[in-house]
């Protein structure tokens, strides 16, 4: 008897809880949906209000191509340190090397045309900096033998990189197929990476380098880019009175981020 | 105009991005440095200079001390101790608390003239003249 009870018992719990668990999970699923429908309208309002935004600023600004930036840069120092003092010594012998040394980088560019006639890019890249340092003068410790130098540049850097550039067509090739670019315009990084200790005591290294670049690129038939970019420093990357010029060699490619994604 | 007004937009949030990040004092990297170049090595006097007479000792068996990393000393003469890096009135010392083979306390101090991870520059001045420390490591 009791068994019969506790058996009716439990296969009315059975159902009971099946048919809950069930409205539970058909409510959790609207609840879902409707929270995915709120995060996409959200994201098609932040989208809306960005593009006209975008539209209101940049109004000359048309026929906008985002591509995918990456490649190898090669870059060097130039340091003059003057009549800087510290307690510090570097022998030179170990640090002096008047070569340009390998580092890479990778970002997004933007191209497209002002007021239709000029082409132009913005560029925006994270850069693995990796410098030669060349001390044009030196101090001595007499009586030791040696050249020395009271400051030690850092050699490596990580920077964000913000370049607009505008583009004038070089007319050499078929330029349906093939086309060969020159560039110029200004460039300004900022370090992102901490000074080394040796520079943490002098506090040496400003926050943003400027550059002049100029550079060419080549098109093929759109389907990539070829360039080759020169980052002149416009003004010393350390205080006064160190000055430092930092110059470097972009070897990049490029690609439509339309034909990836 | 436009194209001037978004390099000019630009700039600003660069300038802003400057604002933003800190720039952290660094009183202390000074000292930090030091021991770094300091710590873990054998200094061997290779120079010394008073008034304008040099004196060299290379290639003769010559004085040396460690500094060793745990701030303990020892050096040719048979003096140990412990040594600190300190920055007084903007002039890095090292003071160093010794005791002599007979165990007799002896405590001095040099001047940092110069340091770095090869060459190191002392001085110290006894009634009125100084004299300089040309150390090296070999």
């Amino acid at each position: 008897m009791y068994k019969s009870l506790l058996l009716v018992f439990l296969i009315n719990s059975f159902i009971f809880s099946t048919v809950s668990f069930g409205q539970r999970n058909k409510q959790s699923a609207s609840d879902k949906e409707y929270l995915i429908q709120k995060e996409n309208r959200t994201i098609k309002s932040i989208k809306s209000s960005f593009k006209k935004s975008w539209g209101r600023t940049f109004i000359n600004f048309t026929k906008n191509e985002f591509s995918l930036v990456s490649g190898i840069n090669f870059s060097r120092q130039v340091i003059k340190t003057s009549n800087y003092n510290s307690n510090f010594n570097y022998l030179l012998s170990d640090f002096n090397k008047n070569v340009a040394k390998p580092g890479f980088y990778g970002g997004i560019r933007i191209d497209g045309m002002y007021k239709q006639k000029h082409s132009y890019s913005f560029l925006f890249t994270l850069n693995k900096l990796s410098t030669g340092t060349y001390y044009k003068d030196h101090k001595d410790i007499k009586p030791i033998v040696g050249e020395f130098s009271n400051f030690k540049g850092d050699e490596q850097f990580l920077t964000l990189n913000a370049a607009s550039h505008l583009k004038k067509i070089i007319p050499i090739f078929n330029a349906a197929k093939y086309k060969l670019s020159f560039v110029a315009g200004p460039s300004f990084d900022l370090r992102l990476s901490e000074a080394s200790i040796d520079n943490k005591v002098s506090s040496a290294y400003h926050k943003v380098f400027i550059n002049g670049d100029i550079g060419l690129e080549f098109d093929n038939q759109q389907f990539y880019t070829l360039f080759i970019h020169y980052q002149q420093g416009l003004t010393s990357i350390t205080k006064s009175p160190i000055k430092t010029n930092l110059n470097r060699f972009e070897l990049g490619f490029m690609i439509k981020a339309s034909d990836l994604f | 105009m436009n194209l001037i007004s978004s390099i000019s937009k630009s700039v600003l949030l660069f300038t802003t991005l400057i604002l933003i990040s800190c720039n952290k004092d660094s009183t202390n990297d000074e000292i930090t440095l030091s021991y770094q170049y300091l710590a873990d090595k054998t200094w061997y006097l290779d120079y010394s200079q008073t008034d304008s007479l040099i004196k060299t000792y290379i290639g003769q068996s010559t004085y040396f001390i460690n500094f060793i990393k745990d701030r303990k000393t020892i050096d040719s003469d048979g003096f140990s101790g412990t040594y600190s890096v300190e920055k007084i009135n903007n002039q890095l010392q090292i003071h160093v608390q010794a005791v002599t083979k007979q165990l007799n306390p002896i405590e001095y101090i040099y001047n940092i003239e110069s340091i770095g991870s090869k060459h190191l520059v002392l001085s110290y001045t006894t009634g009125g003249t100084k004299t300089t420390l040309f150390y090296s490591i070999k």
